[in-house]
């Protein structure tokens, strides 16, 4: 191949490398969490679903009105997820074995390594230091990566707008709540600290006292301790937690290291496929190049051969012209010499009478 | 050119259906058929113990099986064997065997050869040959609920004059029996009477019977011979599975307990020589008189016996190895026998169901006592000696356990006696006139005016709920200790601290636990109610316990 | 002048009444999806689809996006055949499949400013802000820049159409390159489409989940280029063959049966790396469910069927059989697609909460499809697509 090529096809590969050297950024490596940042508890056994929480965010946050107001406990009938006018819903659950329903409030769980943050491709979340996953409507495109990401069916998307849709979900009241030192909406609404704010190491504790100290009341584990890498809303419960519809398969493996690994090989193909289609190009230019080579050859071997035959073709003829020729000269010789002789032989017998 | 038009819609076919049926099958949840839990019903799955079942369990409904036959005027040895006092409730074979293919044959020959020959009759029968699903439907369904013995139908039985042992006066031995394993013969020892599942296991070991088996033919062989001889059938008792297993024989069954009752103000004492009261010790009377057994326990623990044998079903809750002392196999350091548990696990586990800490805190989940023991932390030992000395008689002025031990029988019993009706078990609580009528809480009145709290009222609601349990009044030991339900991690007191002097701002970070005023009020409150079960006031009906502030919360519509 | 004489007369020459009536249906369609796009932009995707916030990507993801990039898939496919690995033969299909594929990521991107919520953000991962952990940052710069690629590729064709031979043999120059890029970010878009549902293996069917995704949509996109370039030289064949030139006639057969031949033994590879997933991640007892039947049906009937009958077909050099196995195996990539981003995700909901597209989702795609058939004709009928331009012959 020539030179030129070579260089160029390196070059391609060197600048992809460069280009995808910022997956980096998708490595495998495990975050332990910003150390001080705020989490939630929340207590299922305290919780007595009044959805206060609801209104206390809604009030918070200005969304928009509800279309049953908070206070219309029949809605917990039918069990609802996040929408775009809600960041928070409060759900009822009928446990087989306890005569009383319990209740489970769903938002946001603020993961320690989000999923929608990996999945943004304008880096339209952030994990802040204050543990708070936050949104930035101003660059988001819109493209709903994040939703189809997040393993906990929490971001809503304002479909009804035209111009200026917005993912929404709970932004743990970053903006005008935590980074001021205040609570949350919903936290200092609940009237049972069903929910509390605190350091997520030190909450954890608290768990940890409240599962060791009331055995038969929890059931003996901590969800958001370790699920999708940790989460920074933690959950307590009287009943397993599939009873209030969580799901408990989820594993602890964070989300982004889902996509690393596939991330990882872009600089692998950047670098390897020009030296690998180019060698596949240099074999075909190559094995074209002797398929003519090999066709000259040919081509000339043929020709040599004919010119051979034609030269050996004419010597023979040279040399049988020149032995006729001399018989002919023998025989005009031959046939000169008989007449001379007899000429001789006329003349000498007209003499002897 | 037919053939092949033909042949590609055939194919084409085939996977335009099986697109429909793949895509119609992914939403569609397959349910399965919910199991039916009707008693009576015997999962016939004898060979799944030797191998991998090929057909569904068998689900065969025996109580309608009885009937049939019964109309027939047939009896159980027609399906049953008869041995020579009893029968053997296996079927159709006198004990397990351990071949598929002979058991396969067994039930095959005699069912189907049974339904076959009603059939050829005429009449109604079941399943025949090559109605296989029929019986195997694996519908085995919930096994009936496990029977237990209760003291009142104990009594029935052996306060009956229809059940006879020989010539003995009691009738224990019709029942209960021991196995002489060299004479290879049961016999009956009085006063040594077990209960039946301490040799009777689940499972067959060591030739013993399974209980299944020996309680159906001790129990079902005697109703069925009875049945034949005494002219009330009612008065033998059931022969059919609903008969002992359903819910109905449970109701019935309490409904007789508590009949008896009334009408004898409590159920008559089984006696087999226990004792009432019981000195307990390390030691079981001597036989143990190692040095370490004697320097084990706090001190002796007197045990009203009689009255703890009021408030269990069967010994079996305490007794559950064998009908003798404790410490027998639970020793100090722990034994072999005992399962190397040692003697204060044994009495003090709190999560077992059968240690005496254990058995209490069970009492304490009752509606009743709930409301506040709920909100109790688990309890550890700290080795206070307040709470040991409530159980465990020590100091200076009683006999220590070498001293206990050194006593004999009659002066053990003595000891015991006297301090047990020492115990003061009556309840303690303040004056009337001492309780706060209302309390008007309104610390924190804002979106809703102050709380008067009915503080009187539902202090003696408390108390009546508690007033028969001689338990309740014991532990708590002074007049204060039901205010310390509410009023708690303070001492008891006539003027306990309010909540607002401990609970304040919520989410303190030097004290994590602790719930804010709020919260205090509203868990203390909203817990207990829930654990006691009390309906009003509602946890989210919030102006049943305070009024909202103002007139006019439209903002919020 | 000579350009005038190629096209014109021929144009309008041959049946006048089958033209415009191409004319008619397209022009409707169109006019109906101008109409939608007013719709789009003025009410919003809430009036307009049926997406909801448990399925935030619909018929728009699945069909033009999905499906979109993988049936262009055909550029880089036959530019690599042709140049890389030195196989002539396929060069009259080269111009064609540049053309589709260029098309085809063109309308993608369309397809985009509908679904996304403010396409005139679509720059800003480059410009404003990137989120580089994320896959689908790495699928738009590569779409971008492979669009690019396309249009430079393309531009041989329109440069010959104008006459502008310098710029014309600048792009001959670089078509190495191009093509050798073409084929690095066509790997890495395509198999990072299937990349992107790795993220949320708990909204997925086993079945389709896989961390195998990337090499399977890459695979598949391999055999969506050869199918789809059958397909578009057989319907060129049939509606455009006055366009076409001695070497696109007599070549046909020999693409044909190449890339049939080529499909095969993909497809063939692809069913192997499928079935090595499954024992990979123990998933044979999802076979026996409902979606284990889809799960074959689209295995055995789009995948393994039509790689049999690839095969056979080429033997016996039966190029009819090959047209309808490539439509076949077309749908099979189609069936795929669907399956994975609209039946495996989310298969755990409730059945009532499954999402189908609604009628003007269906009638924006179906704009977008015409559009691209009307575009393609268009430069078919002008460019030296489908016969060489007679002042440019040195086309290799």
């Amino acid at each position: 191949m020539h030179r030129r090529k070579f260089l160029g096809l390196m070059g391609a590969a060197g600048a992809g490398s460069v280009a995808a050297s910022t997956a980096r950024a998708a490595s495998g490596k495990h975050f332990e969490g910003y150390p001080d940042s705020f989490a939630v508890l929340f207590d299922s056994t305290e919780c007595i679903g009044c959805r206060e929480c609801e209104r206390g965010c809604n009030e918070v946050n200005g969304l928009d009105d509800p279309e049953r107001p908070f206070d219309d406990l029949s809605v917990l009938e039918t069990k609802r997820r996040t929408t775009s006018d809600a960041y928070t819903v409060v759900n009822k659950y009928d446990v087989p074995e306890q005569s009383e329903p319990v209740y489970r409030k769903i938002q946001c769980n603020h993961c320690m390594e989000p999923a929608c943050a990996s999945a943004c491709f304008v880096g339209a979340f952030q994990k802040t230091e204050l543990g708070a996953v936050t949104y930035d409507p101003t660059v988001c495109v819109g493209c709903r990566y994040c939703m189809i990401a997040c393993p906990f069916h929490v971001p809503a998307y304002e479909y009804d707008k035209a111009l200026e849709p917005r993912i929404m979900k709970c932004t743990m009241c970053y903006e005008i709540r935590l980074s001021k030192g205040e609570l949350p909406g919903c936290v200092e609404a609940c009237p049972t600290e069903a929910l509390l704010l605190g350091k997520r190491e030190q909450l954890l504790q608290v768990a940890r006292r409240k599962l060791q100290a009331y055995p038969d009341r929890y059931e003996q584990h901590i969800y958001g301790e370790t699920e999708m890498g940790g989460t920074n809303w933690l959950y307590i419960s009287g009943t397993p937690f599939e009873n209030l519809g969580m799901n408990t398969n989820l594993g602890d493996t964070p989300a982004p290291k889902f996509t690393s690994g596939a991330l990882k090989l872009v600089p692998g193909v950047v670098a390897l496929w020009p030296l690998l289609l180019g060698g596949i190009y240099a074999i075909s230019r190559r094995k074209d190049k002797i398929a003519d080579q090999e066709r000259e050859q040919s081509v000339e071997q043929a020709v040599a051969e004919t010119k051979e035959q034609a030269r050996k073709e004419l010597e023979e003829f040279k040399d049988k012209a020149e032995r006729d020729k001399k018989k002919e000269i023998e025989k005009a010789v031959q046939k000169a010499k008989e007449e001379a002789e007899a000429e001789r032989k006329d003349e000498q017998g007209g003499s002897d009478e | 050119m037919d053939r092949k038009r033909f042949f590609i819609i055939l194919i084409g076919t085939i996977f335009i259906s099986s697109l429909i049926f793949a895509f119609t099958a992914t939403s569609k949840e397959y349910q399965e058929q919910g199991s039916d839990s009707e008693v009576g019903s015997v999962r016939i799955d004898a060979i799944s113990q030797i191998k991998e079942l090929s057909m569904p369990t068998v689900r065969f409904s025996h109580d309608m099986h009885t009937d049939v036959l019964e109309k027939q005027g047939k009896n159980c040895q027609t399906c049953h064997v008869q041995k020579e006092d009893g029968l053997i409730f296996f079927y159709e074979r006198s004990g397990s065997i351990q071949d598929s293919e002979a058991l396969k044959t067994i039930y095959h020959e005699n069912c189907i050869g049974c339904h076959a020959s009603r059939h050829e009759d005429g009449a109604s029968s079941g399943p025949l040959d090559g109605e296989c699903r029929s019986c195997h439907t694996g519908n085995a369904g919930k096994r009936s609920q496990s029977f237990v013995m209760e003291k009142a139908l104990h009594y029935t039985h052996w306060s009956s004059e229809d059940i006879a042992y020989q010539d003995a006066e009691k009738n224990c031995g019709a029942c209960h029996h021991q196995y002489d394993t060299e004479r290879e013969v049961l016999y009956w020892e009085e006063g040594a009477e077990q209960n039946c599942r301490y040799c009777h296991k689940d499972s067959e070991q060591d030739e013993i019977r399974t209980m299944r088996q020996a309680s159906h033919d001790q129990c079902v062989r005697c109703h069925a011979r009875k049945r034949d001889g005494v002219k009330d059938a009612g008065e033998s008792g059931p022969i059919h599975c609903e008969g002992c297993h359903s819910k109905k024989a449970k109701q019935r069954i309490e409904h007789a307990s508590r009949k008896l009752k009334e009408k004898m103000g409590e159920i008559p004492r089984l006696e087999r020589g226990q004792p009432k009261v019981v000195l307990m010790l390390p030691a079981d009377g001597g036989q143990n008189t190692e040095r370490e057994n004697q320097q084990g326990g706090v001190g002796p623990v007197p045990f009203d016996h009689r009255s703890h044998e009021a408030s269990m079903d069967t010994c079996r809750v305490c007794h559950h190895k064998s009908l003798e002392a404790c410490s027998k196999c639970h020793t100090v350091s722990g034994s072999e026998k005992g399962g190397f548990v040692q003697l204060s696990q044994a009495m003090h586990e709190t999560q077992s169901q059968r240690s005496c800490m254990g058995c209490h805190e069970q009492e304490k989940k009752a509606a009743s006592c709930a409301g506040c023991h709920d909100a109790m932390p688990a309890p550890e030992q700290t080795g206070e000696s307040e709470k040991c000395r409530a159980c465990h008689i020590q100091g200076d002025q009683v006999p220590s356990v070498a001293e206990a031990i050194e006593m004999n029988a009659t002066n053990r019993r003595e000891t015991a006696r006297l301090f047990i009706e020492a115990r003061d078990t009556t309840q303690k609580l303040y004056e009337r006139e001492d309780i706060p009528e209302t309390v008007t809480i309104d610390v924190l009145a804002d979106e809703y005016k102050a709380v008067e709290m009915p503080h009187r009222q539902i202090l003696l609601a408390m108390a009546e709920d508690i007033e028969e349990s001689s338990m309740a009044g014991y532990f708590h030991r002074e007049r204060g200790t039901l205010c310390q339900g509410c009023h708690h991690n303070s001492p008891a007191s006539k003027d306990p601290p309010s909540c607002r002097s401990c609970h304040g701002k919520p989410f303190n970070e030097k004290d994590p636990l602790k719930p804010g005023l709020q919260a205090a009020y509203h868990q203390q409150c909203m817990n207990c109610h829930e654990a006691m079960n009390v309906d009003e006031p509602a946890n989210r009906d919030c102006t049943a316990c305070h009024e909202k502030q103002g007139t006019d919360e439209a903002a919020h519509q | 002048m000579n350009r005038g004489a190629l096209m014109s007369d021929q144009e309008t020459g041959k049946g006048g009444s089958k033209l415009s009536l191409f004319h008619i249906v397209t022009g409707v369609i169109l006019l109906i999806g101008v109409a939608l796009t007013v719709y789009r932009f003025t009410q919003g995707l809430g009036p307009m689809t049926n997406l909801n916030n448990e399925y935030p990507w619909g018929l728009w993801i699945s069909f033009d996006l999905l499906c979109g990039v993988a049936l262009a898939a055909g550029g880089y496919v036959t530019t690599a055949a042709c140049y890389i690995f030195g196989l002539k033969k396929f060069h009259i299909a080269v111009r064609p499949a540049v053309l589709t594929a260029m098309l085809g990521y063109l309308l993608v991107v369309l397809a985009l400013t509908y679904d996304v919520g403010r396409p005139w953000r679509l720059p800003y991962p480059f410009l404003v802000q990137s989120g580089t952990t994320s896959v689908l940052f790495e699928v738009a710069l590569c779409v971008m820049i492979y669009l690019l690629t396309l249009i430079a590729e393309y531009s041989q064709v329109a440069f010959e159409w104008m006459r502008m031979s310098v710029a014309r043999s600048l792009v001959m120059k670089s078509i190495l390159f191009l093509t050798v890029l073409g084929v690095i970010l066509s790997t890495m878009h395509q198999s990072s489409l299937g990349a992107l549902y790795l993220i949320a293996p708990y909204k997925m069917h086993p079945l389709w989940y896989s961390s195998f995704i990337p090499v399977y949509f890459f695979v598949s996109s391999i055999v969506a280029g050869m199918s789809m370039v059958i397909l578009e030289m057989s319907l060129a064949r049939r509606f455009l063959r006055h366009k076409m030139d001695e070497a696109h006639e007599q070549g046909y057969e020999t693409v044909v049966l190449g890339f049939g031949k080529a499909a095969a033994f993909v497809l063939a590879g692809y069913v192997s790396l499928k079935v090595l997933g499954l024992a990979v991640e123990n998933d044979w007892s999802y076979l026996l469910t409902g979606f284990g039947a889809l799960f074959l049906v689209e295995l055995l009937g789009f995948f393994a069927l039509p790689a049999y009958i690839f095969a056979i077909a080429a033997r016996e050099r039966r190029v009819g059989i090959i047209k309808w196995t490539a439509l076949w195996s077309v749908l099979g990539i189609v069936l795929n697609r669907f399956n994975v981003s609209l039946v495996a995700y989310n298969w755990n909901l409730k059945v009532g909460e499954h999402y189908f597209p609604g009628w003007m989702e269906f009638g924006i795609t179906i704009f977008i499809v015409t559009l691209g058939l009307v575009l393609y004709r268009y430069c078919a009928t002008r460019m030296p697509v489908l016969h060489e331009h007679p002042d440019y012959t040195d086309t290799h």
